[in-house]
């Protein structure tokens, strides 16, 4: 019997994952039991992209119509290890075996996607890493993943086809590191491989909106009148910290110091404004999000209130996907709460949605024969009795 | 500062009382929670995959959101009032903002319709129909098409299915979208060469842009099979093999965007039954996925065709539905059965390259006396109607005292795609011939375009194939072919040109009427949208 047969993987994988530094354990279990195999057969050993140091390229393939636009990955977690150090932007349980793929640099901002999809429904865990500006290949920097995805983000992930991918818009000269994960025991060879696609699109040549990184440099943000924000040319950076309940594409940055303690309003307003996300700290980090506000409908105002002391900084996101280059938002902290128009909502049941009678109306007027017409009034008592209550105001 | 955080944190809360707020300190917001988001509703609604208290129901919607999300509200009317499910479903990019719930408590053989609501638009009312349950007799309706190509005409034949009464079922065997471009220049131009992710979502996009489709989706419960071109053309002869990126992302797609169950342990399993009653079940066929190799005749080549896995499953289906005294074993399948002399050397993409798998599933089906096996079938754009024998891969295999047909396979046209394939043009003359080559052969025309339309009682299986031009989208169809096959029986009577029955005649009147009705509903539509823009642009230049 050899020592392979003796020790095999799955319990090779407990004894590791129970230690409490993984790659050093399994590194001491891959010397011992090299010394006592040699020459036998080699282990199952992690795959060569198990670290980030180790990324692996997208490669590009053919078809018989053309060469896609897309590249590949193939992602091999079967005997991958988890990565010590490294934020697990979806809770603990997630990520629990890695590969990391790059993206590299390019001489035009772009938007890079990345998506994956395994023989079972099993979702998979993606990070992106946006790489600061001149970094080199061997020195990732994995400290902030700045786009999460996965179970739990309540995306893709929570639909009736669970799937996952990340999207970001990223400035010329970053590359990009991707953090494929599964978690759970592993499943078999076949189970765990994952193909992915990474598309990426070169954006217009737009200039970085002031405040696209949050730092020395971002603008304040003071009480009193709106503030307009541009949010053309908005990229994620590697101080963006992931929150996958408020995704977006790309951000701009305000930095707000009360000067009085007492409740305030922070409103968002505009259509490109797709999210709203407070931070409170010396700097926005993915542990110090305060809240967070997800656009529900294309119209209306993003808000989040806050109980502020006085000059205790607060870190402004407005998060924004595809914004033309001529795009803006306004911003503005109200004392006390302030009466707006709703168009966000990060939580379920549709709090702050459409006039729903209205709008069943208007779906029964675009069907097409052979149903009848819609009687409006009687379809807006229906719909008007299926909605959910609003949640009470904050105290 | 960190006192401050924390105080932050408890204070923090959204004025709607709907921001996501983190559930301890340390952790980044997650939110598993469904809810409504953006997005508008631009390419219909559709159901499908129907058992007798559950149905598949889909939208998507427009956005650029990375998450998003929509309200599924299923009724007994169609103005929504008598609502019986609703559930709040999440989607994203990830998925191409496709929605997709399947619904369970629904009573059987019932009609229902249903709408998506997001949070700035309401989807049409779609229409669906759960199976009969498994003790009824009641008749049973199943539509069959395969092989739309955009390019090469409007979907005609969909639009003329979509006004008929409610079908329990419509099958999809294969080549629902056409991965390269084409049609440069026309009004059907196609210009999207699939081939990756992205590419596969817009073509299935464009396809579903065709009114046709659109309406059949929308009034009827569906079942999709595939074959090549949902991914490449012939690509399973791996010359040149598909990259697992094409194979994986065109069946991903495949998915996303059509309303099928999903296999947890098999994300892309598409081969299942779905039992309509007493009297019919369907089981679909996957005859791309599971080939080992190229088609080959030899019959020491170690390839597979429907693979040991799903062969198995089919006959265990078949011998459990004869014993439970299924009348009708329909069976949704992409190739034709049976070869075509003198050319069945070019048939080796179908059954006939997989002989052994072919006669394995003939030779069981005859040898446990299993009755009422019908295929119904796409993939090479011809009418055809045969029997079908075990002795196929005989020299002698015309069907006779000796060689009995045990099954029927009706080809059921194609919606769109040119009938002159197997190196036969086009030619209304050539069916004597074929006949004449091929005696379980009784039909044969590769000249029209269209569906088949299937009426199954306990009794009997009356078959129609309907056809109709595809070069204007209000094209009038007719019946070109009635077959009629007794229960129990696995031969059946031709009737060629028969006088339309009474309720096809009221059918093409209303298809006529809902043509019109639709054409002035389009151009209100037109309108409504233009003035959203506006609406949007001056909101815009408010706001900005």
């Amino acid at each position: 019997m050899t020592l392979r047969a003796a020790l095999p993987a799955a319990v090779l994988g407990r004894a590791v994952r129970r230690s409490a530094s993984p790659r050093a354990a399994r590194a001491a279990a891959a010397v011992l039991l090299g010394a006592a195999m040699a020459p036998a057969p080699a282990l199952a050993a992690p795959p060569a992209n198990d670290a980030p140091g180790g990324a692996a390229e997208f490669t590009a393939v053919t078809a018989e119509n053309g060469r896609p636009d897309e590249r590949q990955g193939i992602a091999e977690l079967r005997e991958a290890t988890a990565d010590a150090g490294v934020p697990r932007c979806l809770g603990p349980g997630s990520f629990a075996r890695t590969v990391w793929f790059r993206v590299p640099a390019a001489g035009a901002a772009r938007e890079v996607r990345v998506e994956g999809t395994g023989r079972t429904t099993d979702v998979l865990d993606l990070a992106a890493f946006v790489q600061p500006a001149g970094a080199a290949p061997g020195t990732p920097a994995t400290a902030e993943p700045n786009a999460c995805a996965g179970r739990g983000a309540g995306g893709a992930d929570a639909g009736g086809e669970p799937a996952s991918g990340v999207a970001l818009r990223v400035p010329a000269g970053r590359a990009v590191l991707i953090q494929v994960g599964r978690r759970g025991a592993p499943g078999s060879e076949e189970d765990e491989r994952a193909v992915l696609s990474l598309a990426t699109t070169d954006l217009p040549a737009t200039p970085r909106p002031s405040g696209d990184a949050a730092g020395a440099g971002t603008p304040a943000l003071s009480e009193g009148a709106a503030r307009t924000v541009a949010l053309g040319g908005a990229t994620t950076t590697e101080e963006d910290p992931a929150q996958p309940a408020c995704p977006s594409l790309g951000s701009v940055w305000r930095r707000y110091v009360p000067s009085t303690s007492g409740r305030r309003t922070i409103v968002a307003d505009g259509a490109q404004a797709a999210t709203l996300t407070l931070f409170a700290g010396e700097r926005p980090t993915g542990e110090n999000a305060v809240a967070c506000v997800d656009r529900v409908r294309s119209s209306g105002a993003l808000a989040l209130e806050l109980d502020a002391r006085a000059g205790q900084p607060v870190w402004v996101r407005v998060g924004t996907d595809r914004p033309p280059a001529d795009a803006t938002a306004t911003l503005r902290v109200v004392s006390g709460s302030a009466a707006v128009t709703l168009g966000g909502g990060g939580g379920g049941g549709g709090g702050g949605g459409p006039p729903l009678g209205r709008t069943a109306a208007a779906a029964a007027r675009r069907s097409a024969a052979p149903l009848p017409a819609s009687p409006p009034a009687s379809t807006a008592r229906a719909f008007a009795a299926r909605r959910p209550a609003r949640a009470a105001a904050p105290a | 500062v960190l006192q401050t955080r924390r105080q932050l944190i408890a204070a923090a809360t959204a004025v709607a009382g709907t921001a996501a707020v983190p559930p301890a300190w340390a952790q980044r917001i997650l939110s598993a929670t469904p809810r409504l988001g953006p997005g508008t509703f631009r390419d219909g609604v559709a159901s499908g995959d129907p058992a007798p208290t559950e149905v598949t129901f889909w939208g998507r919607l427009t956005t650029d959101r990375p998450r998003s999300g929509a309200r599924l509200v299923v009724a007994r009317d169609a103005g929504l009032q008598q609502v019986v499910a609703q559930t709040v479903v999440a989607t994203g990019a990830a998925i191409d903002h496709c929605l997709k719930a399947r619904v369970g408590g629904l009573a059987p053989a019932e009609t229902y319709f249903y709408a998506w609501e997001s949070g700035d638009d309401v989807s049409p009312v779609g229409r669906t129909r759960t199976a009969n349950p498994a003790d009824s007799r009641a008749p049973v309706r199943i539509a069959v098409s395969s092989c739309q190509n955009y390019d090469e005409g409007y979907f005609t034949g969909h639009s003329h299915a979509a006004a008929q009464p409610p079908y329990d079922l419509v099958l999809f065997t294969g080549d629902y979208i056409y991965e390269t471009d084409g049609g440069a220049g026309t009004d059907r131009a196609d210009p999207i060469d699939s081939n990756d992710l992205q590419s596969y979502r817009d073509k299935y996009r464009l396809y579903r842009s065709d009114v046709g489709l659109r309406e059949l989706h929308r009034l009827h419960p569906c079942a999709h099979v595939w074959d090549d071109h949902e991914v490449a053309n012939n690509y399973t002869d791996n010359a040149p093999a598909p990259s697992p990126l094409q194979r994986t992302m065109a069946y991903r797609v495949a998915f996303e965007w059509l309303p099928r169950l999903t296999f947890p342990e098999e994300r892309f399993r598409i081969y299942k039954p779905l039992p309509l009653g007493r009297d019919v079940e369907v089981l679909t066929l996957d005859e791309r996925q599971y080939r080992s190799g190229p088609g080959a005749n030899d019959p020491d080549a170690p390839v597979e065709f429907l693979g040991r896995t799903q062969l198995d499953w089919l006959k265990d289906r078949l011998a459990q539905a004869q014993a439970r005294g299924t009348t009708w074993k329909v069976l949704a399948n992409q190739h034709p059965v049976f070869p075509i002399r003198p050319v069945e050397s070019q048939q080796s993409d179908e059954w006939q390259g997989f002989q052994r798998e072919r006669t394995e599933l003939l030779t069981f089906i005859r040898d446990r006396g299993i009755t009422g096996v019908v295929f119904v079938t796409g993939d090479i754009h011809v009418f055809i109607a045969s029997e079908l024998s075990p002795a196929f891969d005989q020299a002698d295999h015309a069907p006779g005292p000796t060689n009995r047909s045990v099954a029927v396979d009706y080809v059921c046209g194609s919606i769109t795609s040119d009938g002159d394939v197997l190196g036969y043009p086009a030619d209304e003359a050539l069916e004597p011939g074929v006949i004449a080559n091929n005696p379980h052969i009784k039909q044969f025309d590769n000249t029209k375009r269209g569906y088949g339309s299937l009426d199954l009682t306990q009794e009997r299986l009356v078959t129609e194939y309907r056809s109709g031009p595809i070069d204007r989208p209000d094209a009038q169809y007719r019946v070109i072919e009635r077959f009629t096959q007794q229960a129990g029986q696995a031969t059946f009577t031709r009737e060629s040109n028969p006088v339309p029955r009474a309720a096809e005649r009221r059918a093409a009147a209303t298809a006529a009427r809902a043509a019109g009705a639709a054409e002035r509903r389009a151009a209100a539509r037109s309108r409504t949208a233009r003035r959203r823009r506006r609406r949007i642009a001056r909101r815009r230049a408010a706001t900005g």
